[in-house]
């Protein structure tokens, strides 16, 4: 089975039904998923790389909008029957996953129906969830908070300690400069949360970190969470549609 | 004395392997109906590879010895040294997608 928590909920027959259409790949640093205005190529289901959703702006400034790791699929645009969409996705940590050929997840997922077409609305909702309240948070939490409650998204998502993330990410990620970032960082390595060194970001106390982080981070956690405890609540392993 | 890369310079490098590419890429990656270079991992990786050698060069840097510390990633190691050599400091993101994702 998949690592990746969608594909691992899938029944069994229904995951080897479309085994067939699901390749294993390799994604780098920086590789670009989904581009603003170009049909979407494949959508893509994170084992332990994560991705960004970053919408720019016409003077070059950008801000991130959504991070999708192993609880989810980038690619819900084309899930919303959206063959192009407006922001762009790129990986931000490198690492495994699979992808499906958007003609194929068209045909099998979509138009067919079945358990993934189901939890891919429920999924939907939660990643809608996240995007607004990192609207909010934004808005609303300090650098440092949201800076907790990134890292701790992060470190829910790669399944390890350790991670690369550069400081011109964060800043973009935070709306804040590097400086900013770097002073951010110093001020949480002091407290013995975390070590970021040489691009490397290292989590020592994850409690303390969920202390530290604004309320966010549970209210998108729970979200999430919700989908795999119970993924078809109305019972009937794809019987919604 | 450390030596150090700036916009305009980094920028150049960019251009540089962008006008190469079809050089260091083996080709048009099928399936991705002419996409453009970073959306295929193993495309990514080469052009990575072949800019992290030419900052490298820039810098009088050993870029084996970076990737040996910076970890196995060509995008990130080309990133981190970046941001320990920039000077002044830059988004370099935005140069490497002018200068890569144009379609080919």
């Amino acid at each position: 089975m998949s690592e990746n928590r969608l594909l691992a909920a899938l029944p069994k027959e229904e995951y080897g039904r479309l085994e067939p259409y699901l390749e294993l790949v390799r994604v780098e640093f920086k590789q670009l998923l989904i581009e603003p205005g170009v049909p979407i190529p494949y959508v893509w289901f994170p084992h332990d790389f994560v991705t960004s959703d970053v919408v720019e702006m016409a003077d070059g400034s950008a801000v991130e909008v959504g991070t999708i790791g192993n609880e989810g699929m980038a690619g819900t645009p084309l899930f919303l029957r959206e063959r192009t969409t407006t922001a762009k996705a790129f990986a931000q940590v490198p690492g495994a996953g699979m992808r499906m050929r958007s003609e194929d997840f068209i045909r099998e997922v979509i138009d067919r129906g079945g358990p993934l077409h189901d939890l891919l609305h429920r999924y939907t909702h939660a990643f809608l969830s996240q995007i607004s309240q990192t609207a909010a948070c934004n808005r609303l939490h300090t650098a440092e908070r949201r800076m907790c409650r990134w890292i701790l998204m992060m470190h829910d998502r790669v399944k390890e300690d350790r991670f690369p993330l550069t400081q011109e990410f964060m800043s973009l990620m935070l709306g804040v400069t590097r400086q900013s970032v770097s002073a951010t960082a110093s001020e949480l390595q002091e407290a013995g949360l975390i070590t970021y060194t040489r691009g490397m970001m290292t989590v020592l106390e994850r409690r303390a970190l969920e202390a530290s982080a604004c309320e966010c981070y549970e209210r998108i956690r729970q979200q999430f969470d919700r989908i795999f405890e119970d993924p078809w609540p109305e019972g009937g392993v794809g019987g919604g549609d | 004395m450390k030596r150090t890369i700036s916009e305009q310079e980094f920028k150049r490098l960019c251009e540089e392997v962008a006008a190469q590419a079809s050089a260091i890429l083996p080709g048009t990656p099928e399936g991705t109906g002419g996409a453009g270079p970073l959306n295929e991992p193993e495309s990514t990786c080469l052009l990575f590879k072949a800019l992290l050698a030419r900052v490298c060069r820039h810098l009088e840097l050993d870029p084996e010895v970076q990737m040996a510390e910076l970890g196995d990633d060509d995008g990130f190691a080309v990133a981190q040294t970046l941001e320990e050599h920039m000077e002044p400091e830059f988004f370099y993101s935005r140069i490497i997608d002018n200068c890569f994702n144009r379609r080919r």
